[in-house]
């Protein structure tokens, strides 16, 4: 039966203003960092008169370490996600195909440390890199942030590597292929919707991570992103139109991450059509 | 490759790994060496903001550096926030501090008074180098007959007039009492814009109309915070903000002060030397050209807030010597005069004179500055100021009223200042 026009006009007017309610901040933020000076948040109509320019961008790249800042974070960022993306996905491999003793102790005892909230860890994970030696050096960043995603990516990918059927391998070892070559050729390029979910996931927790990189990190130089964004709120006078066109800047790499992968996000029926009969 | 030479491979690497090096000693630079280079370095930790950190790298550092060759400073540019004070507050009692900070004068007193800091007083030409600061600015770090910082640059906040609403009402300068600045409101429909009830943003208003927070020597709020100066005046800011002269924004925030007394939608508002500082150019001169600044009105004593930044030796500072050296070159005139170009006014009194002759926007704020009064230099400042936020805010509210909660306030914080 077909839907009555005045029921979808509304039901397409709801979605829409669901959709403005979201948008809203997001383009007053945008509109926001054009503003020359704003000491206080400006008023809607200072905002929607606004013309765009990219004067604060430039002049915020320059400003606070930013642009040295923003290396450091990629560095740190593509590193932490490549890797516990590595180490995820062979454990998760590892978790999904294996059999071995106390295989579904150890998975509980790695989702209850999932259930741990991040700050509790702080003080334990600091003393370990600590006496590794790894302070204010990005091998204890990485240690902490591919250690920590390792779990998480295990625990999301398990249950979609179970889900690939066992033919796949057993065609493998029947050409002679081994568990790498299973791995890499068949659960790797099957499972690539759930990882690039995850490669998201892993890159926005690490770039936009603040916490733990305070503690370890000390050097001045050795900073990352999140903490040059609070350089901008300055003790006196904070100019918001900086913070706002710096926070922007910081969101590119994750937006355009989001762009890249969209069309790769969790999707059904992925591997179907694999299998005979 | 068969399975026992790869397992002696990865031995082999593993055993590798303790050739790597490293180092038992966690602090290299801290431990004595056989002819050994007399070159120290000392860790400065600050919160300049981005233009003042490149003053102090480029230009105060090196030259520092050049006169005390012996001598190396590492700045550490840090975010000023309570998280910062707690961090100072745990390396300070772990003895394993920078050797200079730079702190809000507002953190002084605590630090000082819970043993956290060395007193400067102890030198012997500690007389001799104050001499030449404005003598009511360290008394933030005055604590049991010793003084343990020195300011290196101080603040305090102005009332703003719009001119525009001046002219209007037929003045050329702005009143001289609160009290005519307030009947002026009244007649006219003009509001003030206060901007919020915490200490630092209230207590000006509150202490221009003859209120105080405690006695002269901090040791009793009784009798003054809820005394009939305070009490009558924090009733008239009430009932300004009842009568929508003062903004609903005093207790949300949210309001555009600075754009609103520019443009002549607010009398009067209060703020420091940032107001004008942060603009250059066209900015600049339109913020000066708009608006009036005068000190705040001291009729009933010193009505102006001091605010600034000290610096102070913390804790287990492992080059005091060096890092008093230090803190006299930050307080010389030079380096006071090259800091005082992005906006902060010296506390060196020849370097002062020169910045309030070279911006006019600066002698209102200088002439407040020579008569200032203090947020109580006490441990438990940070807990007082908490109490007196969270009262008046319920005053405001409409929940208490003015005698009420000022009483209870006042008792809260006596228990406070008697522990």
């Amino acid at each position: 039966m077909k839907t009555k026009w005045p029921i979808q006009l509304l039901v397409y007017a709801i979605i829409a203003l669901g959709a403005l309610s979201f948008l809203f901040p997001f383009v007053y933020m945008i509109l926001t960092s054009f503003i020359k000076g704003a000491y206080s948040l400006p008023r809607p109509k200072e905002v929607f008169s606004v013309v765009p320019d990219l004067y604060n961008y430039k002049l915020v790249w320059s400003k606070n370490n930013f642009a040295r800042y923003f290396l450091n974070s990629s560095v740190v960022t593509l590193v932490a996600m490549t890797g516990s993306l590595f180490l995820g996905c062979l454990t998760a491999y590892g978790f999904a195909r294996f059999t071995f003793p106390g295989k579904e102790f150890l998975f509980r005892t790695f989702l209850l440390t999932m259930m741990i909230p991040g700050v509790i860890n702080i003080i334990p994970q600091f003393l370990i890199v600590k006496s590794l030696g790894l302070v204010d050096t990005y091998g204890g960043l990485w240690l902490i942030y591919i250690g920590g995603g390792v779990v998480g990516s295990a625990f999301f990918l398990r249950g979609f590597f179970q889900s690939i059927p066992k033919e796949y391998e057993e065609s493998v070892l029947i050409d002679g292929g081994g568990n790498w070559r299973i791995f890499w050729n068949i659960y790797l390029p099957q499972s690539m919707p759930a990882i690039a979910t995850l490669a998201i996931f892993s890159f926005q927790g690490t770039w936009e991570e603040y916490f733990t990189a305070l503690v370890i990190i000390k050097d001045e130089a050795m900073r990352t992103l999140p903490i040059a964004l609070l350089m901008f709120n300055d003790k006196y006078a904070t100019n918001y139109s900086w913070i706002f066109a710096a926070s922007i800047i910081a969101l590119l790499p994750t937006v355009l991450l989001y762009i890249l992968f969209q069309k790769r996000f969790v999707q059904s029926g992925f591997n179907e059509g694999g299998v005979k009969g | 490759m068969p399975r026992g030479r790869l397992i002696a491979l990865i031995c082999m690497l593993f055993l590798a790994a303790g050739c790597g090096g490293q180092s038992i000693i966690s602090d290299e630079s801290s431990v004595a060496r056989l002819n050994q280079n007399e070159k120290v370095e000392i860790e400065f930790w600050h919160t300049y903001s981005d233009e003042e950190t490149r003053i102090l790298e480029d230009q105060i550092l090196p030259a520092f550096e050049k006169a005390h060759p012996d001598i190396r400073v590492r700045p550490v540019r840090q975010y000023n926030n309570a998280e910062l004070k707690y961090t100072l507050i745990s390396k300070a009692s772990a003895n394993r501090s920078p050797d200079v900070v730079r702190m809000d004068i507002a953190w002084v007193s605590e630090f000082a008074q819970s043993g956290l800091l060395l007193p400067l007083s102890d030198n012997d030409d500690f007389d001799d180098v104050t001499k030449s600061l404005q003598s009511n600015t360290g008394s933030a770090g005055y604590f049991a007959g010793a003084h343990y910082s020195l300011p290196v640059n101080m603040n305090t906040k102005v009332a703003i007039f719009s001119r525009e609403l001046l002219e209007k009402s037929g003045l050329s300068k702005p009143p001289a009492a609160f009290q005519e600045v307030i009947e002026l409101a009244r007649k006219e429909g003009y509001k003030i814009g206060m901007s919020g009830l915490e200490a630092w943003k209230s207590l000006p208003y509150v202490y221009a109309l003859g209120g105080r927070m405690t006695d002269e020597a901090y040791t009793r709020a009784t009798g003054y915070l809820n005394g009939e100066g305070t009490v009558k005046a924090v009733e008239l800011l009430l009932s300004l903000y009842k009568e929508r002269l003062i903004d609903g924004a005093v207790i949300n925030g949210g309001a555009d002060l600075w754009e609103d007394v520019k443009t002549g939608k607010l009398l009067v508002m209060d703020d420091g030397p940032w107001f004008y500082s942060v603009f250059q150019g066209e900015e600049l001169e339109r913020a000066v050209r708009s608006t009036v600044a005068v000190p705040f009105f001291p009729a009933f004593g010193p009505a102006s807030i001091l605010g600034g930044e000290d610096l102070v030796i913390p804790r287990g500072s492992k080059y005091p010597k060096q890092a008093w050296a230090f803190m006299k070159w930050m307080i010389g005139k030079d380096a006071q005069v090259a800091m005082s170009r992005t906006g902060l006014i010296p506390t060196n009194v020849e370097a002062k004179e020169m910045k309030a002759r070279g911006e006019s926007f600066i002698p209102p704020f200088t002439e407040a500055l020579e008569h200032t009064f203090l947020r109580p230099p006490v441990k438990e400042w940070s807990a007082m100021d908490k109490i007196y936020t969270g009262y008046m805010t319920q005053i405001f509210q409409g929940k208490l009223s003015a005698k009420d909660g000022l009483t209870k306030a006042a008792a809260e914080i006596d228990l406070l200042l008697a522990g």
